[in-house]
């Protein structure tokens, strides 16, 4: 089974996307903050994070950064999930290591998408 | 003491051309002087020759004389034989000719030969007697030999040679001296010569080099200048045309660099307000989409959910829709604001004062405030000092204020205290109000930013307390627009404590266009003072009639409530729509006051419903909106119209007028808005006038148009000009209508002559009217008329 972790501060929205991607045959692990995340990828490694940029703690940007700057984990996918939809926004999100964007409100399909088509790139890269 | 002159370059030009004019002078006075001198040598050698000539033709002619003076002598003494008379004058004429030649030489004596020229005269003259006796007595031969004049011929010619070589000498000397002279005189004219070409040769160097220098100088400021580097200052060597040239390039590039500087200025600051806007619309965008994730993805999640297995766990949707329904308020209460902000911003947030008591308000928000504030286990406690006055100012902006506070320190406060200190301060004639907390705090850089839109202290901190982050750049602003200040003092982890002064009394709103003055001031604190009177009055009337409030914000229906208590009536009060009707059905009120915006049924439904019942179709319904709603409500049947938040006077007239049998008429009264107006409204309204109001002419001709209008009052700050032209526009109005309103003057002061001469109104329609003293013809007036 595909496991996902979730980062996501806003407990409505952490709440709605686990129970939505459960339903469509994830495994979610959800994250309220950056330096819970990182704890949580170090103990066992999910296939893909999906992660909100405002977070308290530590913030998207920093936790992605660290996520590549860590050779175990460089390699993992992550798709950062912002309200902030400004065009400098998504490249802010890019240069931090995202390998994908996508604004809130989330187009559900479009995530799911997005979640296939990297762990189908990933997949291929590893095997 | 004297200032050395400026030496500009124009001084230095002059002064060369005058030295080498002076030198050129002076080599030509010195060549003039040498060349008369060369002249006078060349005489002198003339002269000494010439007289050395005549000194050789007298030497000869003295000779030849004494020759045939001689020889005659000698004939004489032996023949005896006589001269003619023709050859005596012959003799006579020699020694003439000789007489002349020798004064010939008269002009050739010098100085050093005039003592042996005059000796040589003397003697010649002798001779000359002596050979004159002797030609003219020669044939007298009584006459004796000449022979004794021998020895005066030999001085005569002795002196002649002396004469002679002393001239010789004298005028060897004299050329001497010219020579020496002109040789001289020869060597100052070449001397000054030389020295004219080498003084203007170097003049002329020295003022190009100086030139070049000052230009070279200028020209490397004005290129470093042109070349942008507009700091740059030339440096100033010279007192001159060039220094000044210098000076005012410098003062004109500061100038021209001032005037970057502020065009730099001025961009930076549009640069700055445009990335505020960028700023706002981004964090706008960021703050609308995160309740818009919740409401989509949940409604989004409820239709698959009933899609995909036609059946809803019914307790999950509730929860989930009730998710829905807070982002949506929470997407509300966001957009509210930002309206809120915009329009203080656009300068349309009006503020509308009335006299209220503060603490009541702080009561009434502790009994609001108290479940939130148990839920987050706080305890709210309200001390205050018993001398604060009321306060005249916007009350609805007064609750929203110190709600917005409290609520901030519930949020940011667990298990804590909060404190609402109210006090006044009779010095500064404020009203002061602390709200503290013992949360979270803020640290120095968070308490910067704190009155500003979309910045809560962290950025976290709305996903955490929720809030749009605007509440408090709302309250700053409110406070503001009221006159007041608001603070705030924070120590990170301790807590935070918000300050608010407001003015106690009276916060005049001078009307626009009326020129406040003493009186008027004085006549406002009058009129608050009678109302407050006027307040306990009404307290004790008998209740005028059952009013129904149907509202659904608890706040508004209490501000109500208790407008409508005080003024004289029963109040009934309902949260939303079917209560309302119930109620109304039951109790059949006079009127209702029913809010159009309210969860459920919202007002239009209801309004339709009470007005299509039998039971309730003739109550009256006053509608109140945030929105101006009036002509559609009008035409729905409501009896007024009433905007949000609620003006207590124009209600307590709105509800006057709804007693048929009491109307006296229709009041017209053309003013600016002032309070001074408001009271006289007030007047009229309690002698049960319906009220209309203009403040302009073409305001007053629509109100006319509309109604019959029964009696007009004109003044209260309008200018004389402007009354007389109310005036003319009334009177065409009545010649159309074949009606005669009587017309009044309202001044607070009694009128000029010359004033009341050039309204051409009787002085009895013009009417003093000083609130301070209630004006008994005014109360006659409108008690009867």
């Amino acid at each position: 089974m595909t496991r996902l972790l979730l980062v996501e501060d806003n407990e409505m929205n952490r709440d709605m996307l686990t129970r939505r991607l459960t339903r469509k045959g994830f495994e979610i692990d959800a994250a309220g903050d950056g330096e819970q995340a990182l704890v949580m990828i170090q103990e066992s490694m999910p296939d893909l994070v999906l992660m909100d940029m405002n977070l308290p703690v530590k913030n998207g940007w920093t936790t992605c950064q660290e996520i590549r700057a860590n050779p175990i984990t460089e390699k993992l996918p992550v798709i950062a999930l912002t309200a902030h939809a400004m065009a400098e926004d998504k490249q802010k999100a890019l240069d931090a290591g995202c390998d994908d964007y996508t604004t809130k409100p989330i187009d559900f399909p479009l995530l799911l998408e997005k979640i296939d088509t990297l762990l189908t790139l990933n997949k291929k890269q590893g095997s | 003491m004297l200032t050395p002159p400026r030496l500009t370059l124009r001084l230095r030009l002059s002064i060369s051309i005058i030295a080498i004019v002076a030198l050129f002078t002076l080599t030509n006075i010195t060549y003039q002087v040498s060349s008369e001198n060369r002249n006078l040598r060349l005489d002198n050698l003339q002269n000494a020759v010439a007289s050395q000539l005549g000194i050789v033709s007298i030497r000869q002619l003295l000779e030849n004389q004494q020759k045939q003076i001689l020889v005659l002598d000698a004939l004489k003494a032996s023949e005896g034989e006589n001269l003619s008379q023709q050859e005596i004058d012959k003799g006579l004429e020699g020694l003439i000719s000789l007489q002349a030649e020798i004064m010939r030489l008269k002009p050739f004596v010098f100085s050093e030969t005039a003592n042996s020229y005059d000796l040589l005269i003397e003697n010649y003259e002798s001779l000359n007697q002596d050979w004159r006796q002797f030609y003219v007595g020669y044939n007298d031969k009584r006459t004796p030999s000449i022979k004794k004049v021998e020895k005066k011929f030999n001085t005569t010619m002795k002196l002649l040679s002396e004469f002679e070589s002393i001239e010789i000498v004298a005028t060897e000397q004299q050329t001497l001296n010219l020579q020496r002279t002109v040789r001289f005189t020869d060597r100052i004219t070449l001397a000054i010569y030389l020295f004219t070409i080498a003084l203007t040769v170097s003049l002329g160097f020295l003022l190009i080099r100086y030139t070049n220098r000052s230009l070279n100088e200028l020209n490397k400021g004005t290129v470093r200048i042109g070349g942008g580097d507009l700091k740059y200052h030339i440096p100033v060597n010279n007192d001159d045309e060039i220094g000044d040239l210098t000076i005012a390039f410098n003062q004109m590039s500061d100038k021209l660099s001032n005037a970057m500087a502020q065009v730099q200025q001025s961009k930076e600051k549009a640069d700055q307000a445009n990335r505020s806007k960028t700023n706002f619309l981004a964090n706008m965008s960021h703050e609308l989409r995160t309740p818009l994730n919740a409401i989509i993805g949940y409604s989004e999640m409820i239709i698959e959910d009933y899609r995909e297995e036609k059946k809803l766990d019914e307790e999950q949707a509730v929860e989930d829709l009730q998710r829905i329904l807070s982002s949506g308020r929470h997407l509300l209460q966001l957009i509210n604001d930002v309206l809120d902000l915009a329009k203080i911003e656009s300068g349309n947030m009006t503020v509308f004062n009335e006299t209220f008591d503060c603490v009541d308000i702080i009561e009434e928000l502790l009994t609001t405030m108290a479940p939130i504030a148990k839920k987050s286990g706080n305890l709210i406690v309200l001390e205050k000092s018993n001398d604060i006055p009321k306060l005249y100012n916007d009350a609805v902006k007064f609750r929203q204020l110190l709600l917005n506070l409290l609520s901030n320190a519930c949020k940011f406060t667990q298990n804590g205290k909060i404190t609402i200190l109210a006090s006044f301060n009779e010095k500064n004639n404020h009203a002061v109000f602390h709200v503290s907390d013992t949360g979270i705090g803020m640290t120095a850089s968070q308490i910067d930013r704190v009155f500003k839109a979309f910045v809560q202290a962290d950025s976290s901190t709305s996903k955490k307390y929720g809030g749009t982050g605007l509440g408090l750049a709302i309250c700053k602003q409110f406070v503001e627009l009221m006159q007041g200040s608001m603070d705030v003092t924070s120590a990170e982890g301790k807590g935070t404590t918000f300050t608010v002064l407001l003015p106690a009394k009276a916060v005049l709103q001078a009307p626009k266009d009326a020129i406040p003055s003493e009186n008027q001031q004085e006549l406002s604190l009058d009129i608050i003072d009678q109302s407050l009177d006027q307040t306990s009055q009404e307290d004790a009337r008998d209740s005028l009639g059952k009013v129904l409030v149907i509202d659904d914000d608890p706040a508004a229906r209490k501000l109500l409530l208790r407008h409508l208590e005080k003024e004289g009536f029963q109040a009934l009060e309902a949260n939303n729509a079917q209560d309302g009707i119930k109620i109304a059905k039951e109790q059949q009120p006079n009127l209702i006051l029913l809010d159009l915006m309210m969860p459920n049924i919202d007002g239009w439904t209801a309004l339709s419903v009470l007005k299509e019942s039998e039971q309730t179709r003739h109550i009256p319904v006053i509608l109140q909106s945030m929105l101006d709603e009036k002509t559609l409500g009008l035409d729905l049947g409501t009896a007024d119209f009433l905007a949000k938040p609620v003006d207590r006077q124009r209600m307590a007239t709105a509800l006057r007028l709804l007693n048929p049998q009491d109307r006296r008429g229709v009041a017209l009264l053309i003013a600016p808005e002032s309070e001074a107006r408001d009271s006289l409204l007030e007047e009229l309204a309690d002698e049960a006038w319906q009220c209309m109001t203009a403040t302009s002419k073409n305001q007053a001709n629509e109100r006319m148009e509309q109604k019959n209008i029964d009696i007009i009052f004109i003044g209260l700050g309008i200018k004389n000009e402007a009354v007389k032209d109310i005036l003319l526009t009334i009177s065409t109005h009545q010649q159309k209508d074949s009606r005669s309103t009587p017309i009044y003057i309202v001044s607070e002061t009694p009128l000029s002559k010359d004033q009341s001469r050039r309204l051409d109104l009787p002085a009895d329609q013009i009417i003093i009217f000083n609130a301070s003293k209630r004006n008994s013809t005014l109360k006659k007036l409108i008690a009867t008329e």
